[in-house]
């Protein structure tokens, strides 16, 4: 019941926030007169064609009255036709998600996979020689910005080492299939040269991104477990016979896993932001590469578009986790 | 051992301490520092693209720039983007976290809800589309943070504040009439005042990532400034050739950067030691 | 009576800030066989450092000295395997101050304490069923309404005084031949302090457990305890069969600490001059001499030996007299 509440009085702002949101990027786009319809019609076009166009395209409104429009076709789930490719946004949108989506995932299971252990790890054997290699690799993970380690990595393993490709998401034409993300659609096909290839495509974008991820989920599970081992049922626990290993992977991890679940939301946050990047340096055909183009291009439908995408995203995210920690810790029930 | 372990994490604060003052005193004097100062404008065509050497220290760029001299003068503009825009955003966002933070009701609710917008989606696209809509200046760039920026301390400022009117002696003080501004100025904002400067210093790192990325994708002031994240954008056209042209910026950012972080980890240390061991590694969190 | 624990003259320090804290002095106690006995001082008198040591749970930074510290006869205090293996064969139940910190909040109590019997020798073999019908029957023997209902629940869903019944069951479940209950009552209130008390020493007495029952409460050692250790920061002072202690302590702080219990009519208790020594700088000899109206020139110098009989030791130069010379 607790937990229904929770999601409903969450959900009472997501609207207001997405408007809120729309508002924002709307006015932010707006900030310097500029002409779309002017560029649209190009260079050749008369007065007259790109007034006419600008009247098409409702531009002689006033700017209260393309905002409101635009909500309510966003509300309508129109948002609009992006000014360069002359294709809806939604859509092109929508056949960008999964390929971000698989990136995104495959970072967060290797940043997890990676870094829940060693936090771990470096929490037990606090300062000793692995506990500082570790901190000096995280420390590095956090400092060390993204589109430059993505480079590095190009650098060593493409162009040097030869073993993955430098840029893009396949070889060829991607594998069919429902969900768009390559590495299953190949394995229910049972297309193996094709899932090599997605895997060899993923693997620097997928490190690249991994990397400060995995640097914070450390920092924070090494916290958590640390501050838990103070506590002092792990005393408790070792006065009765219950075997260390036990203690730490078992009741420890659980409470220090707890503390590090609502910083999944600000890892989450930061995988979106290096997608942008990352995925402009691997040519990556994700919803990443999309706004920054379109940002270059001032293609302010599909700029709103994306943000309104991204924003829901990560509201989504965080409701998910403030869920997860209600269900993982039963004092919030 | 234990020992040993907290006078080496002192001597890592130390280290990163010394790393800025280099580079801060390198940017300063950079035209005094800088073999060839010239060479942040003018091109030496017959000299592009050599590797380090004796006279080069890191190798010249596609214009045959001097790549060391370059870095000294990016760092003067790194620098000063980073020190302006977390100032700007600190200005914004501590106060109005106060003011959230010390009236939670409906004028509080009201400004938090509006650093959620912010919030709702990461800070460089934003800062992105404003760098974009204004045009590659610097000025721009650093406007473009600011604006990004606020909200996070906001929300910070916001939940310490709230915890902080729990705290006795503020009710005491509330109870005793002293008007609230005095009450937030005196007695909260000392309170606070550890994590901020905590925070400040992770920010600034995180503030110098997101400026080189505004950079790299040609958001930041125009060529032939030697913005880093510029300078790493223009060196990908010569891999793996140039590997150097590429690599000596990275360097630059990363080394500065970690600085910050560590000085950040060192003050939670040393200024906050209810946070020692518990939320040791609380660095860059949003809330 | 066979002995069970044997403490001697162990000492234990602690780094602190100031210098090092000599927590424990040359400590003597002993626990026999099926005993309940109460170890009682002021907070800070090392009370709970000792039974933290029985219990094999100081912190690592803890130095650890002295002649012996045995379980039926075997002493541990060389530490690494010998210890290990002994204490293996030696099961303790451990009660501890707050029974909602001792357990974490995130499983079931029910699971926590299928964790302690997983691991005690008594039950290793144990199927699930059948484990979980000896911990409803624990449950049902430190009389806890609806065992199986408790079981499900989370801590933070149980009330302070069940929470200590389940530790109670949880500690017995080991099989233990001793059981440390580190002040397990002073977290409760009054009313369920007594419930508490009186069925830990039925279940001792059922079960032919002994039992170290550290208080700052004499009330509650006269209650519930056959014999009385009293500390005195960090040094003991007496030890004698209840009975004995009560009608006539002999150490001169055991009896000011007598004196001081509140008593009904009797006014006013009168409290003890002075302060507590620090731990890092504390006066040689007997500790308690700057404070004692009894101290001789010898209790500076020289920390006095144990004397007296089985039934009442005390270690003081000048003790108050025994029983007919009152």
């Amino acid at each position: 019941m607790r937990l229904l509440g929770l999601i409903a009085r969450r959900l009472v702002w997501v609207p207001a926030t997405l408007i809120g949101l729309v508002v924002l990027v709307f006015v932010i786009s707006h900030l310097v007169p500029s002409d779309p319809a002017r560029i649209l019609a190009g260079e050749n076009a008369t007065t007259a064609q790109v007034a006419a166009l600008r009247h098409k395209m409702g531009l002689d409104q006033p700017l209260p009255v393309q905002l409101l429009r635009y909500v309510i076709d966003v509300a309508r789930g129109n948002m609009g036709v992006s000014l360069y490719t002359q294709t809806p946004v939604a859509g092109e949108i929508w056949r960008r998600l999964p390929a971000t989506m698989e990136l995104a995932f495959y970072a967060m299971l290797l940043a997890v996979l990676l870094g829940v252990p060693l936090g771990v790890v470096a929490a037990l054997r606090r300062n000793s020689w692995f506990d500082h290699v570790l901190r000096v690799v995280t420390v590095s993970g956090l400092a060390i910005a993204a589109f430059w380690f993505a480079i590095l990595l190009q650098l060593l393993f493409s162009m040097w080492l030869n073993l993955t490709p430098v840029q893009g998401r396949i070889s060829d034409f991607g594998p069919s299939g429902v969900t768009g993300f390559y590495t299953i659609d190949a394995a229910i096909s049972g297309n193996w040269s094709t899932e090599l290839d997605v895997l060899r495509h993923l693997a620097l974008p997928v490190i690249t991104l991994a990397f400060p991820a995995m640097a914070t989920i450390v920092r924070f599970t090494r916290a958590g477990v640390i501050g838990t081992l103070g506590s002092f049922f792990v005393d408790y626990q070792r006065a009765m016979g219950v075997p260390w290993r036990v203690t730490v992977w078992r009741y420890v991890l659980r409470s220090a896993l707890t503390g590090t679940l609502t910083q999944i939301g600000l890892v989450f946050g930061n995988l979106l932001a290096g997608a942008v990047v990352v995925e402009a340096v691997f040519d990556w055909p994700g919803l990443g590469q999309f706004a920054v183009n379109s940002i270059l291009q001032s293609d302010y439908n599909a700029i709103l578009g994306f943000t309104i995408y991204v924003g829901v995203m990560f509201i989504v995210v965080n409701l998910l986790i403030d869920v997860g920690q209600v269900l993982l810790d039963p004092r919030g029930r | 051992m234990k020992l040993l372990g907290r006078i080496a994490r002192d001597r890592v604060a130390l280290a990163g301490l010394i790393v800025l003052a280099v580079i801060v005193l390198a940017a300063i004097f950079a035209p005094v520092l800088a073999p060839y100062p010239l060479d942040v404008n003018t091109y030496h065509t017959a000299q592009r693209l050599l590797p380090p050497s004796a006279a080069h220290w890191f190798g010249t760029d596609q214009m045959g720039g001097d790549i060391f001299s370059r870095l000294l003068f990016g760092a003067r503009i790194t620098l000063i983007t980073a020190v302006i825009a977390v100032a700007v955003s600190v200005a914004i966002g501590v106060p109005i976290g106060l003011v959230g933070g010390y009236w939670p009701g409906f004028a509080g609710d009201g400004l938090m809800r509006v650093s959620d917008v912010f919030l709702a989606v990461p800070q460089i696209v934003l800062a992105m589309a404003i760098a974009a809509t204004l045009g590659p200046q610097i000025q721009n760039v650093i406007l473009a943070l600011s604006l990004t920026y606020w909200p996070f301390w906001a929300r910070l400022v916001y939940a310490e504040t709230r915890n902080a009117k729990n705290e006795i002696y503020v009710e005491a003080a509330v109870a005793l009439g002293v008007p609230p501004w005095r009450v937030m100025v005196l007695h909260i904002l000392p309170a606070i005042a550890p994590s901020l400067i905590i925070r400040t210093s992770i920010g600034l790192g995180g503030t110098i990532l997101v400026a080189s990325a505004l950079g790299f994708l040609g958001l930041g002031p125009p060529p032939p400034s030697p913005e880093w994240g510029r300078m790493i954008a223009d060196a990908r056209a010569f891999l793996p050739g140039a590997w150097w042209d590429a690599a000596a910026p990275g360097i630059a950012i990363l080394v500065l950067v970690m600085a910050f972080n560590l000085i950040g980890d060192g003050l939670r240390d040393v200024l906050d030691p209810k946070l020692r061991g518990q939320a040791a590694a609380k660095g860059g969190a949003v809330d | 009576m066979t002995e069970l624990v044997r403490v001697r003259d162990v000492s234990v320090d602690f780094p602190s800030p100031g210098g090092t804290a000599k927590v424990l002095d040359r400590v003597n106690l002993a626990i026999g066989e099926g005993e309940i006995v109460g170890l009682v001082g002021e907070s800070g008198c090392g009370k709970t450092t000792l039974a933290r040591l029985i219990l094999g749970v100081l912190p690592k930074e803890a130095a650890v000295r002295g002649e012996a510290l045995s379980f039926a006869g075997r002493n541990v205090l060389g530490g690494g395997a010998e210890e290990a293996r002994v204490r293996g064969a030696f099961p303790i139940g451990f009660v501890p101050q707050e029974p909602r910190a001792a357990l974490s909040p995130l499983f079931p109590i029910g699971a926590q304490a299928r964790e302690i019997l997983r691991w005690s020798l008594a039950a290793r073999r144990l199927r699930g069923g059948e484990a979980r019908r000896r911990i409803a029957e624990m449950f049902a023997r430190v009389q806890l309404p609806d065992p199986h209902a408790i079981m499900r629940r989370y801590p933070h869903e149980v009330s302070g005084g069940q929470l200590q019944r389940v530790l109670i069951a949880m500690a017995l479940l080991r099989e233990p031949r001793l059981v440390v209950a580190d002040e397990p009552t002073t977290a409760l209130d009054v009313t369920i302090q007594a419930q508490i008390l009186t069925l830990l020493r039925r279940l001792a007495r059922e079960q032919r457990v002994a039992v170290l029952f550290t208080t700052h409460d004499l009330g509650a050692a006269w209650e519930i305890c056959d014999r009385i250790t009293v500390m005195y920061s960090g040094q003991d002072a007496e030890s004698a069969a209840v009975e004995t202690f009560f009608a006539r302590p002999r150490h001169p702080y055991a009896g000011l600490l007598l004196g001081s219990m509140p008593q009904p009519g009797a006014g006013l208790p009168r409290s003890i001059a002075g302060a507590v020594p620090n731990l890092v700088t504390p006066p040689p000899g007997c500790r308690f001499h700057p404070r004692c109206p009894r101290a001789l020139p010898a209790c500076g110098t020289q920390r006095p030996p144990a004397t007296g009989s089985t039934t009442q030791s005390v270690r003081c130069h000048n003790p108050l007299p025994e029983r007919d010379a009152a």
